[in-house]
């Protein structure tokens, strides 16, 4: 008999679990018939842990101890503008953590993330052992694609919390592409649109002869069904302040059962055109006043008008996504719809138009995720135990750029976004001053050029390097990415061959001062893109410019003067020239060309007044 | 590119196949190809019609052409073009095999062993418990040709695959050597190999997934090739060849269809004879060449008549410096020549005064009067001196002659007129009051 294993789709507001029985995925129902459960997790009055239903029927009574949507803060630092935003709108009690996380406190004790999470996956473990009837260890568990590493790094300690084996972690829409193409023998190109509780994520893959080449992957992981239940609230809040000037936001209870008939209400409006809101004794009676009752209507019109940006903003990301991998729309020959959210009928039509093409509609777009983690939960184990090639291979791609901190606070990217792991890529830097010593090489994972925009999964430094001028030092830098996601970042000196790495598997456990420490205060340690060419023509523009800047200013010099406004003009000029020498001296490519950029202007505006004053 | 073509149709040279009807051999046995769907190949008709009478049956050409009834000569053909496209082949009995013959069928896709003359290290082949012997020697295989082998031949793939065979290529290497197919195994060894093995062969897929690193790479691979992708390349190479011939042809074709149309439409022609005469006029004009231009511009006039109102002036101008050549002689002649030139000078002076006309110069007119008048034909010498004041009614010259020929004609009145014309535009004048005089006594008289 092989090994059970189950697939579980930790959800930001519901969770499902599936196994593959008999060559066939299904999905496992909890003791209550339901086949999906929500991810909350409450704390009793007496002290008790609650999960699922249990949970979310207490919740209006007990709004301060239930914790719902633990997924949009997990792996995520607590300055992260998100989690001071969410910080706002959740009942519950967000406090800092030692090291710089996201912790809960309820009743008096705080819990990690990860923690809550584990709670909701042992349930999940639960249910599924309750229908096998025995132990369940392995599991595949899925997360939204645009996960950074410490996202990743935090559910998979969830697990282990849990007491699951983790035996991979997979994106959400290459889950349900997974459950999609599964023993279908189909040769196609697949859009896969996931627009769930918390997050979105809009994948490309090939499949073909039962492999899944994810072509690429792009998302927000801040765009969900919460913020459109978030609208509606708003929407009640100050249609009821208006009218009595009360503003229910001050009552959690109050909160609590606005977000229930909100969400009630768009899930209605799926189905129906026109929904009613009522909610009676929303605030009780107070001294002076009677007992508010609240109620509305809600059109779909009108709900389609409070999410529009949301719905707007998922196909711009859809649409950024295909311009930079460089796929065709026409080239697409199937979307496949995931996430609650997507029975929203606005959103189908959106993703119609998009894509010219009517969404898959064989698929269930809250069981799909879970369905596909067990087919490649079973896939794996079955390559464990048979000796023959496995049916079905998932070949999947890093979400986001990764690469290193370089002189001035730059990221330079070395594995680009939608590479195929495993993979590995070497780049050479240099130092930045003459006799360095030691470089710092800081691992990042983000989109922007600059540093500290980006996520920080660790750091170390190569030491003991021989003092040589500066540029001239060759420092390897290689990054690898495991199958498996583990990322290691080896440095090299290539005069001595001295090496350093790491490996980054941990949540990045460093507090957020550490990290502002580490990415301003590092002068003496900072590495430099090693790319002599590039620098040579880079210094040669800037100085010609220097040149024409010097020959023109002594011409215009009495001009300006005569204002306030030329005086600046003059002093900043100054400024730059001082700027592009510095850069000069430091051999800082990036600094380069945005002084070369500054440069170029302040020489036609100076041409400009010039010929002015020779026109006087 | 076609430096990469010109290389290797340079090299497929040296090994061109021996033909088989060279084989010294009296009666060789050819069968078909096993294993070979036969309706994938680009056969003909009568290709397919001896293939299928070979299927499982080797014979000789001589058998061949009994069976299908064709003449012993194009059965030869049509057997050795099958073993050119691989349908058929010598058959493997018998001892009539020639050197020829060998490398002939080697080149046909027998499997061969792929791990021949390797000898595999048995430690190496004690690792890895959870792996069958096959697939140790397998990945050992590959990870020892990681360096040395192509990107096309790391995938197993021909160079010239498609794009949709490079994936095809590519999925099927991953799903033997993504380190999942080895999920959790105990690999030993062998899990660095399977791990560089495949990244070797998605660097591969990387590069050649992309048409133009694709490119970039191909040109880097002539120097270092099997026989079989020099055959596959000469393929390749003629192919394009072909296809290259045959746009050109067509593109010459419709080039020569073209000229053809313009060649025998007779009213095209003309005209175009017509411009380009035409432009021969301005041009000799521009250089000065007036009779020259005005040859050109009569001439394009008789192929285009719509032309006739450009070239007028062109004319005029060539009659005017016509006349004025003639004056020159005239004069000339008048004034050196003796009576018996005369009737030349009469000639010459009427020519003269059938081209002024056409110019219709007053100052030309007047000359040419005057000679008219000299030689004797006033009448002449009135028609072009009146014709000069109808152009211009001021031209003092004019009525001169005009008044002097009507005199000399005897007709008074008209003579009268002119030299009152004359008076008018020149009181002083005593050689006019003298012929106004003149006529006057006359008319009286």
């Amino acid at each position: 008999m092989s090994e059970r294993v189950i697939g579980i789709d930790l959800g930001t507001t519901n969770s499902c679990v599936a196994t593959v029985e008999g060559g066939v995925p299904k999905v496992i129902a909890n003791k209550g018939g339901y086949k999906t459960t929500p991810s909350m997790v409450a704390i009793s009055e007496a002290g008790r842990r609650l999960v699922g239903h249990i949970a979310k029927r207490q919740a209006i009574t007990n709004a301060n101890n239930t914790v719902y949507a633990a997924k949009r803060l997990i792996g995520r630092k607590w300055t992260h503008p998100a989690v001071q935003r969410a910080r706002q709108v959740l009942p519950y009690k967000l406090v800092e953590g030692e090291t710089g996380d996201v912790r809960i406190e309820l009743h008096d004790k705080t819990y990690s993330i990860p923690e809550l999470s584990a709670i909701v996956l042992s349930e999940m473990k639960k249910v599924a052992e309750d229908y096998f009837g025995g132990p369940v260890e392995k599991a595949v568990v899925t997360i939204p694609a645009y996960f950074n590493d410490g996202q990743r790094q935090a559910t998979k300690d969830a697990g282990r919390i849990a007491g699951l084996d983790v035996i991979r972690i997979i994106n959400e829409p290459t889950a349900a592409a997974l459950a999609y193409g599964f023993k279908k023998n189909i040769r196609k190109r697949v859009a896969v649109f996931d627009l769930g509780g918390g997050t979105f994520d809009i994948s490309v893959l090939d499949i073909q002869d039962g492999v899944f080449e994810v072509l690429a992957t792009a998302g927000d992981t801040y765009l969900g069904g919460e913020d459109f239940d978030q609208r509606i609230v708003e929407w009640l809040v100050f249609g009821f302040a208006k009218e009595h000037k009360l503003d229910l936001r001050t009552d959690v209870m109050a909160l609590q059962r606005l977000r229930d008939a909100a969400e009630q209400a768009k899930v209605q409006l799926s189905s129906t055109t026109t929904t009613d809101i009522n909610l009676p004794f929303i605030m009780s009676a107070s001294g002076k006043q009677d007992a508010l009752h609240l109620q509305r209507t809600l059109t779909r019109e009108k709900l389609e008008e409070l999410t529009a940006d949301l719905v707007e903003r998922s196909v711009e990301i859809c649409d950024r996504m295909l311009k930079e991998a460089r796929l065709d729309k026409a080239d697409i020959e199937e979307v496949v719809l995931v996430g609650g959210q997507t029975r929203m009928p606005r959103v189908q039509q959106m993703v119609k138009a998009f894509f010219g093409l009517d969404p898959a509609k064989s698929v269930h777009p809250d069981e799909v995720v879970a369905l596909g983690a067990a087919v490649q939960a079973a896939a794996l184990v079955n390559a464990q135990q048979s000796g023959s090639q496995p049916d079905l291979l998932l070949l999947d791609v890093t979400p986001l750029n990764l690469g290193i901190m370089i002189a001035g606070g730059y990221f330079n990217t070395l594995i680009p976004a939608n590479t195929t792991v495993p993979t590995s890529k070497s780049h050479t830097f240099t130092t930045v001053r003459d006799n360095q010593t030691a470089v710092k090489i800081v691992v990042l994972q983000g989109e922007s050029d600059v540093s500290k925009q980006n996520e920080m999964l660790g750091e170390f430094i190569l030491t003991d390097l021989p003092a040589m001028p500066r540029g001239t030092m060759e420092i390897e830098v290689t990054f690898d990415i495991s199958p498996e996601g583990i990322v290691s970042v080896f440095a090299k000196d290539k005069a001595t061959g001295r090496e350093q790495s790491i490996q980054v598997t941990a949540t990045s456990r460093m507090s957020e001062d550490e990290l502002q420490h580490v990415l301003e205060a590092n002068e003496e340690f900072a590495v430099a893109e090693k790319n002599t060419e590039v620098f040579q023509t880079l210094r040669n523009d800037v100085e010609r410019h220097l040149r024409e800047v010097d020959s023109l200013v002594p011409k215009v010099r009495e001009f300006l003067s005569a204002s306030d406004f030329g005086e600046d003009a003059l002093k900043k000029v100054e400024t730059q020239k001082e700027r592009a020498r510095r850069a000069i001296q430091m051999q800082d490519i990036p600094a380069l060309k945005e002084v070369r950029e500054k440069l170029e202007r302040a020489n036609t505006m100076l041409k400009g007044v010039a010929e002015r004053v020779a026109g006087t | 590119m076609s430096a990469v073509g010109d290389h290797l149709s340079r090299r497929v040279s040296r090994y061109q196949i021996t033909s088989v009807t060279d084989t010294p051999t009296a009666d060789p046995i050819f069968e078909a190809v096993a294993g070979i769907d036969i309706t994938s190949l680009p056969l003909t008709p009568e290709e397919g019609f001896v293939v299928s009478r070979l299927l499982g049956r080797p014979m000789s050409i001589a058998d061949v052409a009994r069976e299908t009834g064709m003449p012993a000569a194009s059965a030869k053909i049509h057997v050795n073009s099958l073993v050119h496209k691989g349908a058929a082949r010598p058959s493997g009995s018998g001892q009539a095999h020639s050197a020829g013959q060998e490398t002939s069928s080697g080149r046909t896709k027998r499997p061969r062993d792929p791990y021949a003359g390797l000898i595999f290290s048995p430690a190496d082949l004690a690792d890895g418990r959870d792996l069958s012997e096959e697939q140790k020697k397998r990945i050992l295989f590959m990870e020892l040709h990681i360096d040395d082998w192509n990107h096309y031949q790391l995938l197993e793939i021909k160079r010239s695959a498609s794009g949709a065979d490079i994936k095809s290529g590519y999925f099927k290497a991953s799903k033997e050597f993504h380190p999942d197919a080895y999920f959790r195994k105990d690999l030993g060894k062998f899990a660095d190999r399977i791990d560089r093995v495949f990244r070797a062969m998605k660097a591969a897929y990387d590069v050649l997934s992309r048409p133009i690193s694709r490119a970039a790479y191909d040109d880097t691979l002539v120097g270092d090739l099997t026989e079989d992708e020099i055959e596959e390349l000469s393929n390749i190479a003629d192919l394009k060849r072909r296809d290259q011939e045959h746009a050109a042809r067509l593109k010459r074709n419709e080039a020569t269809r073209k000229a053809g149309r313009l060649k025998w439409n007779p009213l095209a022609q003309r005209l175009n004879k017509a411009r380009e005469l035409f432009r021969l006029a301005e041009d000799a004009r521009r250089a000065g060449k007036v009779e020259e231009a005005a040859t050109h511009a009569r001439l394009a006039c008789t192929f285009d008549e719509a032309l006739t109102v450009r070239a007028e002036p062109i004319l005029t101008e060539a009659d005017a410096h016509k006349v004025t050549v003639t004056l020159r002689r005239l004069n000339s002649a008048m004034q050196y020549g003796d009576a018996s030139m005369e009737a030349d000078i009469k000639k010459a002076a009427e020519a003269a005064a059938v081209l002024v006309e056409q110019t219709r110069r007053p100052e030309l007119l007047v000359e040419v009067a005057t000679v008219l008048l000299k030689i004797g034909l006033p009448q002449r010498a009135f028609r072009l001196a009146n014709l000069a004041c109808e152009v211009n009614d001021k031209h003092i010259a004019g009525w001169r002659v005009m008044g002097q020929a009507a005199a000399a004609e005897g007709k008074w009145a008209l003579a009268g007129r002119a030299a009152e014309r004359w008076l008018l535009l020149e009181p002083s004048s005593t050689e006019a009051r003298a012929l106004a005089k003149s006529i006057k006594d006359a008319r009286s008289a």
